[in-house]
């Protein structure tokens, strides 16, 4: 029964299925893989924003701001105006800076930590979407430059000081300088100091919210297999603690490059020891109340997944465990199913919540912003 | 235009449907164009083990001249006899097929990499590492 309308129309749907496959990071398309994620009972998960390359989230007050760094040069900016759980402002503020992975919100005022610098955008950074991202006053001019872990995690603490974190040039190296260092300073980038060293690369920390503890990811070291070093949580529990490394290269695994040295004595090991080469980045710890209540005070952490193991882990949240001391007392998986079988298709990044009690999750792969709600 | 009534619509709801939906449930795609910060990240990890000056080998041989030469070709290296045997010609197309899979396309390769599984990621990797070299 073969006529030209016939043939005339699958042509037709063809080229159009096509089309969707070739945009095929489309809203629908990614609300569709979203709909295979796995998460606890109440807990849904859609798409907030369709961002490329979106890393570390920062949320501006009293408006809900979202501002996105990324390595790829970028920042974004996002409004969800009428609060429905998806941003309808997605605007690009610039494309122009150098691996700009830290923002960082004050209250008023949006601070970017790009490879070798930390400026901060003058005036009150929420009050238009419009306004051009001029001007960037830089604070500290001399971050280490180079490439490799040179995408900087940052975060205004309780005490108002900025905290950066700074990673490690390298696999396994001596560091120098403020590398493989988490530093804090003043809103002005005066008085810097070590808040914690030994750190191989940490993306993300966050403050215990009852302890105001600080706890940051660290990313294992390469090259001995499949599942050592661990990954790590650390909790910073006195200003300028030492976390091992290059001694370790992740928990109790000395590395080999170090082998004919002992390790300082005051060496920390880390509260949490997550599996090799998953990749723990964003870590937030959940203070509002539209989830159960059995997750106050508890934290989640984005794996953005293994890039060198012979199958891969990781791409998925977990969920860490806080006793009512403020100390880590367990880890499981909260959200899953960004890997399957053995290929992914998103890598989690960054965590935030937003002002509804919601959690926001990145995605660098997808480029996309996720939102994770919860209802009974 | 003629119009089969009847059965013909529907066969031809069915295929257009099928047509529309194999294309549905796509996982996302990345960008067209190389990512240059991808690529760098990938290369970072190989110059773990190998050095692109001339003549610098290390864990592994240099990559000095890579593309256009025969594998196991760099001087001064010990390569396995796996990678001595292999008469591969690096290309971006030889490139790409080996670093997807090193050990199955080597068997007994000294490298110690189980390979670049996406598509993109080597893309990305092969062409920064065509522009360095080329620009050395």
């Amino acid at each position: 029964m073969i006529n030209i309308s016939k043939i005339g129309a699958a042509a037709i749907a063809f080229s159009i299925a096509f089309g969707a496959s070739f945009q095929a990071s489309s809203d629908a398309n990614i609300n569709k893989l979203l709909s295979t994620i796995k998460l606890p009972p109440g807990f849904k998960i859609s798409l907030f924003a369709k961002v490329p390359r979106a890393r570390s989230m920062a949320i501006g007050t009293p408006l809900g701001t979202v501002f996105v760094g990324s390595r790829h040069g970028t920042i974004h900016m996002l409004r969800d105006r009428d609060k429905d759980g998806v941003a309808e402002e997605i605007v690009l503020k610039t494309d122009k800076l150098k691996v700009p992975n830290g923002v960082a919100y004050n209250g008023m005022s949006l601070y970017i930590v790009e490879q070798n610098q930390i400026t901060f955008w003058a005036g009150p950074s929420e009050f238009d979407t419009a306004r051009p991202l001029v001007p960037l006053i830089p604070i500290v001019k001399n971050l280490p430059n180079k490439f490799l872990h040179g995408w900087r995690y940052a975060a205004f603490g309780p005490d108002k000081k900025l905290y950066v974190a700074v990673g490690s040039p390298c696999n396994v190296c001596q560091v120098s300088g403020h590398e493989g260092k988490i530093i804090r300073m003043d809103g002005n980038g005066k008085n810097i100091e070590t808040v914690a060293s030994g750190v191989r690369n940490s993306v993300g920390f966050d403050w215990h919210p009852k302890t105001k503890e600080l706890f940051f990811t660290d990313n294992g070291s390469d090259g001995m297999g499949d599942d050592i070093p661990a990954d790590e949580l650390n909790h910073v529990t006195k200003m300028g603690q030492f976390f091992g490394f290059p001694f370790y290269g992740g928990g109790k695994t000395r590395t080999p490059q170090t082998k004919d040295k002992q390790a300082p004595k005051n060496s920390v090991s880390p509260v949490i020891e997550f599996q090799a080469h998953s990749a723990n980045l964003g870590i937030h710890f959940y203070s509002g109340n539209m989830f159960p209540s059995e997750y106050k005070n508890d934290a989640f952490v984005a794996q953005h997944g293994s890039w060198n193991r012979s199958s891969p882990v990781g791409y998925q949240l977990m969920r860490v465990r806080f006793n009512n001391k403020g100390k880590a007392v367990g880890k499981e998986v909260f959200a899953s199913g960004w890997l399957k079988g053995n290929s992914a298709w998103g890598r989690p990044v960054d965590i935030k919540m937003i002002a509804d009690g919601s959690l926001l999750v990145s995605d660098d792969f997808v480029g996309a912003i996720y939102r994770i709600s919860y209802q009974r | 235009m003629v119009v089969n009534k009847g059965g013909g619509a529907i066969c031809r709801f069915l295929i257009i449907s099928i047509i529309v939906m194999s294309g549905w449930f796509m996982a996302p795609k990345a960008s067209a164009e190389p990512d240059s910060f991808n690529g760098q990240l990938w290369f970072e990890r190989c110059k773990v083990c190998h050095a692109l000056t001339p003549g610098k080998n290390e864990k592994g041989p240099s990559l000095h001249g890579l593309f256009g030469r025969k594998s196991g070709t760099s001087p001064g290296y010990d390569y396995s006899l796996a990678m001595k045997k292999t008469a591969i010609v690096w290309t971006e197309r030889t490139l790409d097929n080996f670093l997807a899979t090193p050990k199955i396309v080597v068997p007994g390769l000294k490298m110690e990499f189980s390979g670049i599984p996406r598509p993109s990621d080597r893309r990305d990797l092969i062409t920064f590492l065509k522009k360095t070299l080329a620009s050395k």
